[in-house]
């Protein structure tokens, strides 16, 4: 059976937000996107650095748009989930929800 | 309000981040200045990517990078073996020489200028060499690897700018000295970085990338 790769919260937390924006999701919306839900900004050459990990892992595709004026005549590269990368980020999830549902504060309510 | 990105910045990352990744952040980081960021923001982001840029380098390259920098070391060092003794004979020049051949010298620019040029000259010709070499032996990334080998030689030289800076706290003779060190570093830099360059273009030449493929 072939075992899932274990993400960190990096990977994670650009998974959520290139499956949040959909086909929207190219470098600036995906650093927005995160700097609000973290609450800081985040730089963008980590996100890249991020998001070729998880090209080489087969987990999100690229694909080159179209250059425009507002960005120096570059072209955006768009991001997409592969269903591979769906399929962990799913698994990801339910492990960390079984984790966390399984603590309780010393009253024994749940965390 | 002038809302020009800071050319400086597109600068290295036009050069230093030749990519495709690295024309993605460039787009993206422009098209962030243009939405509202400040100049301070564009910087830090910058920074950011040529750090990533290097640690890329170092682990996709690793070996030639670190022999790239451990050649900027080695020279460095060598240079500052090597440089003492012309600048013994120099010193022995001026004192004894120099008042044979002109009693007056020293109260002449025109000899005190010549003889730092020859000072200036030896050190850029090692920056030179430095610049050149390590293109020569990272080639994957030339840009970026003179840019931190710069940075290497810098802050091997930091020691000495910090003790002039000292000196210059207590007298004020020292300022002629500390300005003519950063006058100094700044040329040699420039100079190992254009040569960096330089030798980063001829790596891209026909006969060079038939030696690759061979």
């Amino acid at each position: 059976m072939k075992k899932d790769a274990l993400l960190g919260q990096s990977e994670l937390l650009v998974l959520v937000a290139v499956l949040r924006l959909g086909d929207e999701a190219y470098g600036v919306p995906i650093s927005r996107e995160i700097s609000r839900e973290i609450g800081r900004d985040v730089a963008v050459a980590g996100i890249y650095s991020t998001l070729e990990r998880l090209q080489r892992m087969r987990l999100v595709e690229a694909q080159t748009g179209e250059p425009t004026a507002v960005r120096g005549g570059r072209a955006k590269t768009f991001f997409k989930l592969t269903a591979e990368g769906l399929r962990q980020l799913r698994a990801s999830q339910r492990i960390l929800q079984k984790f966390w549902g399984s603590l309780s504060t010393p009253e024994g309510r749940p965390v | 309000m002038n809302r020009a990105p800071p050319r400086v910045a597109v600068w290295c990352l036009t050069h230093l981040a030749r990519s495709e990744r690295g024309r993605a952040i460039l787009g993206d980081l422009l098209e962030r200045f243009e939405e509202g960021e400040s100049r301070a923001w564009f910087w830090r982001q910058t920074l950011a990517a040529l750090a990533y840029g290097s640690a890329r380098a170092a682990r996709d390259h690793g070996a030639t990078f670190a022999a790239a920098l451990i050649a900027t070391t080695v020279l460095f060092f060598v240079m500052h073996i090597v440089n003492p003794y012309f600048t013994g004979k120099m010193i022995y020049f001026q004192t004894h020489g120099m008042l044979e051949l002109d009693p007056q010298w020293s109260q002449r620019w025109g000899w005190r200028i010549a003889l730092m040029m020859i000072g200036l000259l030896q050190t850029m010709s090692w920056f030179a060499l430095m610049g050149w070499l390590v293109t020569r032996i990272h080639r994957a990334q030339p840009r970026l690897v003179v840019l931190v080998s710069a940075m290497v030689a810098l802050a091997l030289h930091l020691p000495v700018t910090i003790r002039l800076a000292q000196g210059l706290l207590t007298h004020r003779r020292f300022l002629e000295y500390f300005i003519w060190d950063l006058v100094h570093l700044c040329l040699a830099t420039g100079v190992m970085v254009v040569c960096g360059i330089w030798g980063s273009r001829r790596g891209e030449s026909p006969r060079a990338s038939l030696d690759v493929r061979a």
